[in-house]
């Protein structure tokens, strides 16, 4: 464990000439800051068509006519697509059961029926209004118990048919299961001196980028090129082709710059519908989702269900713990969360040791909009679950809350409940700096408002997907970096450029970065899971390192000296100890283009393995975390107790970040994910009833604001991983995780009763005052 | 269908236009309007942009009452006129975010004549009068009397909104807003309230609480008694708990709100009565502290 760094640390090299550990200023900073970055959304191409979607406004039901001739035929037009276009199904990896247009069913409110394409978006509107659309009526469902109960009816009533990447426990609104069993849970229940039992309700919370969906497509030469802002052009390339039924050679995919994702941009959403249309009108299409769309079609932070009851005894050990988590899939699995099943149980059993455990993770249909990956996924929801829990497990044996915290936490070399050894666990030291901080203790009102305070220890992980890289040396002396992987605003492609610089010793803004394209650069998982710095970092640097050595092979040769008596650094090469015998980078480059050949190399990156106990897992997709990271949050609140309103008074994070390669934009990233963790603790609520959003917009969807964010105090702890490059692990991620549980035991704790629900809107924390009020009243009258 | 955009130079130019195209939206900072346009709630036929008439954006002491053009933005209040009325610039300083602050005006507020908006209920603790204009002549239209439904006021088709005439404040003003977040939020409910020693009477007044911005009447009446009677308006003696529960339970009872997307009825007639407690003891309190302070 080295020491915290400082995050102000803005010196741009250090003594050594080296940008790793610097805060260089994103290179992407300046153009985005100028509004001269070209988004998705800014971007067409000439003679593009305006494409408008006829989406369902019911929630279920049947189709019984679809006639589009009516509104081929009126002025403008150029195509009409519909399911009959889109013969594949697809799905994200496991589950295939989503149709591009809504087949024989539709199955939300918001789904594709058809697409149409014309000069002008008035001419599009009017083509959408003329469709013919009948439909029969089904029995929606929409409660989560409900859907898996006996009788309910099948949202697929194929579900058996459709194909899937492994077998799973599945069936009718089941969607999948994954299943964590370890130790003998029934004897410890058995043993218990306590056991406590508790349900929390979490809602939809939305991505809301700035900037919406949109798509660009043109077909030609048999092919299909689509520029999308997309988190992970190789996903959307894979699905689009499986959507249309050809080839992923015959798709590709440039990605613009990205107007934020946090994981809703993962997916393929808009590109299949305007590939097809592009074929259909021999025209590039463009496609943009409005406000609305965004909100009530795109792909949210699963609602959820946690169900706890764990085995306590009289000194605080956790003994056994059974756990019910049932997910929204929504519709169909056209996002992560089938992928996603088993985070549930990962996160209830990677920060406390818990022997004896019987989790079933379990992700459900219904008629509601396909809900998909949001920073931290499940992991936010199941972590406020654990906590709140650990706090009625304290008040019911009487134990102060971080005393428990700290009996039960996870130690270097214990096991998490999949059987994975940490040999790197620093949750006690994460939790011990927060102490230092702001040391642990009750927090008193002098005005009547009611003060708590809350710490949570959180384990997280780093996405394990694999990435390719290409580094060349151009004929100047400067650096290229040929990647898929995209920068959606974390920065994290300025963290490659900085660890690219290193290796080949020259200066951060002699290494460039092209735009990913399917056609060009090879397989990159995706901007996911913090995993951009991590894999393609590790890729870049795997070509770098051979770079390098290419580099020095030229360069000996020129200046005949041994390889090894050769250094890299300032965009030369030179002779250890003397250095005016060097050659310029550029004049390698030159020499090798004749010689040798042009320098240049491929890299790349796949997770390690790691050794866990797959037998005590079914159905589990996430079986096990690489990259893991060690997180300590703490809040202090203040409520107002006649009106409900929580106001977040301090905020601390304690990070394990391995090994920062540029601190600034980790604590941003820190920033971002507090804020957006406040947003749903406190105000995210993408309400439906009967299956239509009620959150149309951004008027009633309220998203925190600069006022609404309190100072947040970062440190990071530089703890390496052997894993990734440098030491070091995702941390962009991680700090959504914890934010929910923290402030929900801070507000508890001021309030002296638990609300398990989310968010924490001064009307749910109001009633909770008074239903103590009127508890208080009870128990002194009785 | 096309808009037409309208430019009228003078205010003579703006009065006959609106004469000619009743049907006319006038726009100033456009925060409101812009946003309907933008999301196709409405789409008028004419726009009659106001922005080059520069004496709208001019305020001045009329007599009695402070004239406040059209034009004068909420940035503006509350840069010069936050010491003369302190009610009315409290309440502009909720308005949305630095920017629409800079560009929305009051009486933007007063045409949109939405129950939540953020100035109506100081216009209405303070007895403010509209000034009309239209190419008949000038109305002056009292403030209870502006609003008449929801996002429906007094104003004529021929109409525009000169100005608004507010007497300055004779005595502690406060107000008070209750949001689903601390900025950029339309209230859920919010209060004003003005005590007037010079009179001895009281304005109390909330919006988004029922149909139109509303005045408490009984609670003003209540309270005015209450401090009359017992001789506080002189004594400045601290107020009677009672009083200030009973205050605040008046002012609950005049409220007629709904369930809505930012909250409930039942949470709205609570939150008023501790509003209205709430802004009460401030005013109170500034009012004692101003005897200390004059005394000494």
């Amino acid at each position: 464990m080295n020491a915290a760094v400082s995050v102000d640390g803005d010196a741009e090299t250090t003594a050594n000439g080296k940008v790793v550990g610097t805060t260089v200023p994103r290179a992407d900073g300046d153009a985005k800051v100028r509004g001269i970055a070209m988004y998705g959304m800014d971007y067409t191409e000439p003679g593009a068509l305006t494409v408008r979607v006829l989406r369902s406004s019911v929630p279920a039901a049947r189709i019984v006519r679809l006639d589009t001739s009516k509104a081929a035929s009126l002025p403008g037009v150029r195509a009409v697509a519909t399911a009959a276009d889109t013969p594949g199904t697809s799905g994200m990896l496991v589950v295939k059961d989503q149709s591009a247009f809504a087949r024989e069913d539709v199955r939300y409110v918001g789904e594709p029926i058809a697409a149409v394409a014309a000069d002008t978006p008035a001419q599009a509107d009017a083509a959408v209004a003329a469709i013919e659309l009948e439909t029969r009526p089904l029995e929606p469902v929409f409660d989560l118990d409900e859907a898996l109960a006996e009788g309910t009816r099948h949202i697929h009533p194929g579900w058996s048919d459709y194909e899937v990447a492994v077998e799973g426990h599945r069936g009718g609104n089941l969607a999948w299961e994954a299943r964590v069993e370890r130790g003998d849970v029934d004897a410890a229940f058995a043993e218990a001196d306590y056991v406590v039992t508790d349900e929390y309700r979490t809602p939809r919370q939305h991505q809301t980028s700035i900037e919406p969906h949109a798509a660009v497509a043109r077909y030609e030469n048999g092919r299909y090129t689509v520029h999308t802002p997309t988190q992970f052009p190789f996903m959307v390339r894979d699905r689009v082709a499986e959507h249309l039924g050809v080839r992923p050679s015959q798709v590709r995919v440039v990605v613009t710059e990205i107007g934020g994702g946090f994981g809703g941009k993962l997916d393929a959403m808009l590109e299949p519908i305007a590939c097809v249309l592009a074929r259909k009108a021999g025209r590039p299409v463009r496609l943009v989702n409005s406000r609305t769309e965004e909100q009530t079609t795109c792909a949210p932070r699963e609602n959820a269900i946690i169900r706890l009851r764990t085995a306590v005894s009289r000194d605080g050990t956790l003994l056994a713990q059974e756990a019910e988590a049932l997910s929204d899939n929504g519709a169909n699995s056209s996002g992560e969360t089938v992928l996603c099943a088993n985070v549930p149980a990962l996160v209830l059993g990677s920060t406390y040791r818990i022997a004896n455990v019987r989790y079933s993770s379990k992700v459900v249909y219904t008629n509601t909009a396909p809900t998909a990956a949001f920073r931290g996924v499940n992991g936010p929801y199941s972590v406020f679950a654990r906590e709140m829990h650990l706090d009625h497990i304290a008040a019911e044996i009487g134990m102060d809350r971080r005393e428990l915290r700290m009996k039960n936490l996870l130690r270097t070399g214990d096991t998490m409940i999949n059987g994975q050894e940490l040999d790197d666990a620093c949750l006690d030291v994460a939790m011990d700096r927060l102490n230092e901080i702001a040391p642990w203790g009750e927090r008193r009102s002098e005005d009547g408002r009611l003060r708590g305070i809350a710490v949570v220890p959180a384990t997280w992980l780093t996405n394990p997907g694999p990435s390719a890289g290409a580094v060349r040396l151009s004929e100047d002396g400067s650096v290229v970096v040929t990647s898929g992987a995209v920068d959606i605003g974390t920065g994290a492609l300025t963290g490659i450029r900085q660890i690219v610089a290193d290796e080949l010793g020259v200066p951060f803004d002699q290494v460039l970065i092209a735009h990913p394209d399917t056609d060009t650069a090879g397989f990159d998982n995706g901007a996911q899971g913090s995993r951009t710095t991590f894999g393609m970092g590790a890729a870049a640097l795997d070509a770098a390192t051979r770079v390098r050595e290419q580099v020095l092979e030229a360069a000996a040769g020129m200046l005949e000296v041994s390889a090894s008596d050769l250094e890299l650094a300032e965009g030369h090469v030179a002779v250890r100890g003397v250095p005016d015998r060097r050659v310029s980078l550029a004049a390698v480059a030159g020499t090798a283009m004749w010689t040798t050949g042009p320098i240049g190399s491929t890299g790349k990156f796949a997770a390690p393995p790691v050794n866990f106990d797959a037998g005590c897992m079914t159905g589990a997709l996430f079986t096990h975390m690489i990259g893991v990271s060690y997180h300590a949050h703490l809040a202090e609140v203040e409520v107002d107790p006649d009106t409900g309103k929580v106001t977040v008074t301090r905020y601390a994070v304690v990070q394990d970040v391995g090994r920062a390669i540029n601190p600034g934009l980790i604590e941003g990233q820190v920033h971002g994910a507090v804020a957006q963790g406040l947003g749903y603790a406190l105000y995210e609520d993408l309400r439906l009833r009967d299956g239509v959003v009620i959150d149309t917009g951004l008027e009633s969807y309220r998203l925190p604001t600069a006022l609404d964010i309190p100072p947040i105090e970062t440190e990071l702890l530089e703890n390496p991983g052997n894993q990734g490059p440098l030491g070091i692990k995702g941390a962009a991620e991680p700090p959504i995780v914890p934010v929910a549980a923290v402030v929900a035991c801070a507000v508890a704790d001021a309030i002296g009763s638990p609300i398990n629900s989310l968010p924490l809107t001064p009307f749910s924390v109001l009633a909770a005052l008074r239903g103590r009020d009127s508890r208080d009243e009870s128990s002194r009258s009785g | 269908m096309a808009m037409e955009f309208l430019r009228p130079a003078t205010w003579d130019e703006a009065l006959a236009a609106k004469a000619e195209h009743p049907g006319a939206l006038p726009i100033s900072g456009g925060t409101d309007v812009m946003v309907e346009i933008n999301f196709d709630a409405t789409r008028p036929e004419y726009l009659l942009d106001l922005t080059r008439i520069e004496e709208l954006t001019d305020w001045s002491a009329d007599g009695e009452r402070l004239r406040i053009g059209a034009g004068v933005t909420y940035t503006s209040l509350i840069a010069d006129l936050a010491d003369r009325l302190p009610g009315l610039a409290m309440a502009s300083r909720t308005v949305g975010s630095p920017q629409i602050r800079n560009r929305g005006t009051v009486a933007g507020n007063l045409g949109s004549a939405s129950p939540a908006g953020d100035a109506h209920p100081p216009l209405l603790a303070d007895d403010a009068v509209v000034e009309a204009h239209s190419a008949r002549g000038v109305r002056h239209i009292p403030i209870t009397e502006f609003y008449t439904g929801v996002k429906r006021n007094a104003l004529e088709p021929d109409e525009l909104i000169a100005a608004v005439l507010v007497p300055p404040a004779d005595g502690p003003q406060q107000f008070a807003k209750i949001g689903t977040r601390n900025a950029m939020v339309i209230s859920v409910t919010a209060f004003g309230l003005a005590l007037h020693p010079s009179t001895g009477t009281v304005g109390a007044a909330f919006g988004s609480a029922a149909p139109t911005p509303r005045r408490a009447t009984k609670a003003e009446q209540f309270l005015a008694a209450e401090l009359t009677e017992s001789g506080r308006w002189d004594s400045r003696a601290e107020l009677d708990p009672a009083a200030v529960t009973r205050f605040g339970a008046l002012v609950a009872e005049a409220a007629t709100p709904i369930d809505d997307v930012r909250g409930t009825a039942d949470y709205r007639t609570h939150a008023l009565s501790v509003m209205a407690r709430r802004t009460l003891v401030w005013a109170w309190t500034d009012y004692r502290r101003k005897r200390v302070r004059t005394c000494a």
